[in-house]
């Protein structure tokens, strides 16, 4: 089963998240900043990975910090990244799809919403 | 320091109403209508009570915005969350509950039971308002005086703790009632 990996230090976050993915009938992968996100990828491997959903505010690792990274990485370059923050200026937003998101939702949202935006990320809409 | 109080609360009201109804998913464009024409008529002074039941029941614009007389808040069993906004303002943002409404709060937030949430979700529970708060406040400040930066948030969860300011430090309360929950968000201006 495809799978997505939601990347938030809010375990409430997570759990939200979660809640939305399952019902969409992923399985999900969690990790609480951008460094444990890299360690996930590199122990599932990329290719069952449908989406990331990144937070951007997070300690270790931030969300950007991690976009640029794993884009840098040809086996982690094709992944799929939608930008899941509080973060909701313009240039944030620019920032993000330059270094490679495919989408940006910003926090809070309703789980409608987010299942929509990530059908959509997916092809699916 | 001079700040425009009745700017910034409304900018409060707005911004946790937002959070609490996005969550809920309830739209919110009638209900910002309504707390904007309240706030209007607010005199500037002291604190501000939200009453949340009587916005959702249509009660008139008296009965879902007062004002209620400044006091230090005795924290006895509470969960404090906070956020540093360094700006123009340099600002202290706190949002505070019982354990028991935090506990509400965080259920509501996720879907799950009281009873399946541990007390660290329900700890990040609050942290996490704070940082969703903050977003949707930050987005009414932009470009403004009182733009901020949006930093970690964290929390303080005690016993019994009261917080003093000086003197010179200008403090904005707004309290919001519903549900049968209390949560007071407090902002001091430190400079």
């Amino acid at each position: 089963m495809a799978k997505i990996l939601s990347v938030d230090d809010s375990t409430v976050m997570r759990k939200i998240i979660a809640s939305c993915v399952q019902e969409l009938g992923y399985d999900l992968l969690e990790a609480k900043d951008g460094l444990d996100a890299i360690s996930v990828l590199e122990r599932n491997g990329p290719q069952d990975v449908a989406l990331i959903l990144l937070d951007w505010n997070m300690p270790v690792m931030n969300g950007y910090e991690f976009l640029t990274r794993i884009k840098a990485r040809p086996e982690f370059k094709p992944l799929k990244v939608m930008m899941v923050t509080t973060e909701s200026e313009k240039a944030s937003v620019i920032r993000a799809i330059q270094a490679g998101a495919c989408h940006y939702v910003t926090k809070p949202f309703t789980k409608e919403d987010l299942a929509k935006r990530i059908t959509e990320a997916l092809g699916k809409g | 320091m001079v700040i425009d109080r009745v700017f910034i609360e409304k900018a409060y009201i707005q911004a946790i109403t937002e959070v609490i109804g996005t969550m809920a998913g309830v739209k919110l464009e009638a209900v910002s209508a309504i707390l904007n024409q309240a706030a209007e008529n607010l005199e500037e002074k002291s604190g501000i009570v939200v009453n949340i039941d009587s916005l959702v029941q249509g009660a008139a614009d008296d009965e879902i915005i007062g004002r209620r007389d400044a006091e230090p808040l005795n924290r006895t069993n509470r969960i404090t969350g906070a956020m540093l906004l360094p700006g123009a303002h340099n600002a202290l943002l706190l949002m505070s509950v019982s354990k028991d409404s935090a506990a509400q709060i965080t259920a509501f937030m996720t879907g799950l039971e009281v009873g399946q949430l541990s007390a660290e979700d329900i700890t990040d529970g609050v942290t996490e308002l704070v940082n969703l708060t903050a977003g949707r406040m930050r987005a009414s400040f932009y470009e403004t005086e009182y733009d901020f930066k949006i930093t970690a948030p964290f929390a303080l969860v005690g016993s019994d703790y009261t917080l003093f300011q000086k003197s010179n430090v200008e403090r904005i309360f707004v309290d919001f009632i519903g549900a049968g929950v209390v949560l007071t968000l407090e902002a001091y201006f430190l400079d």
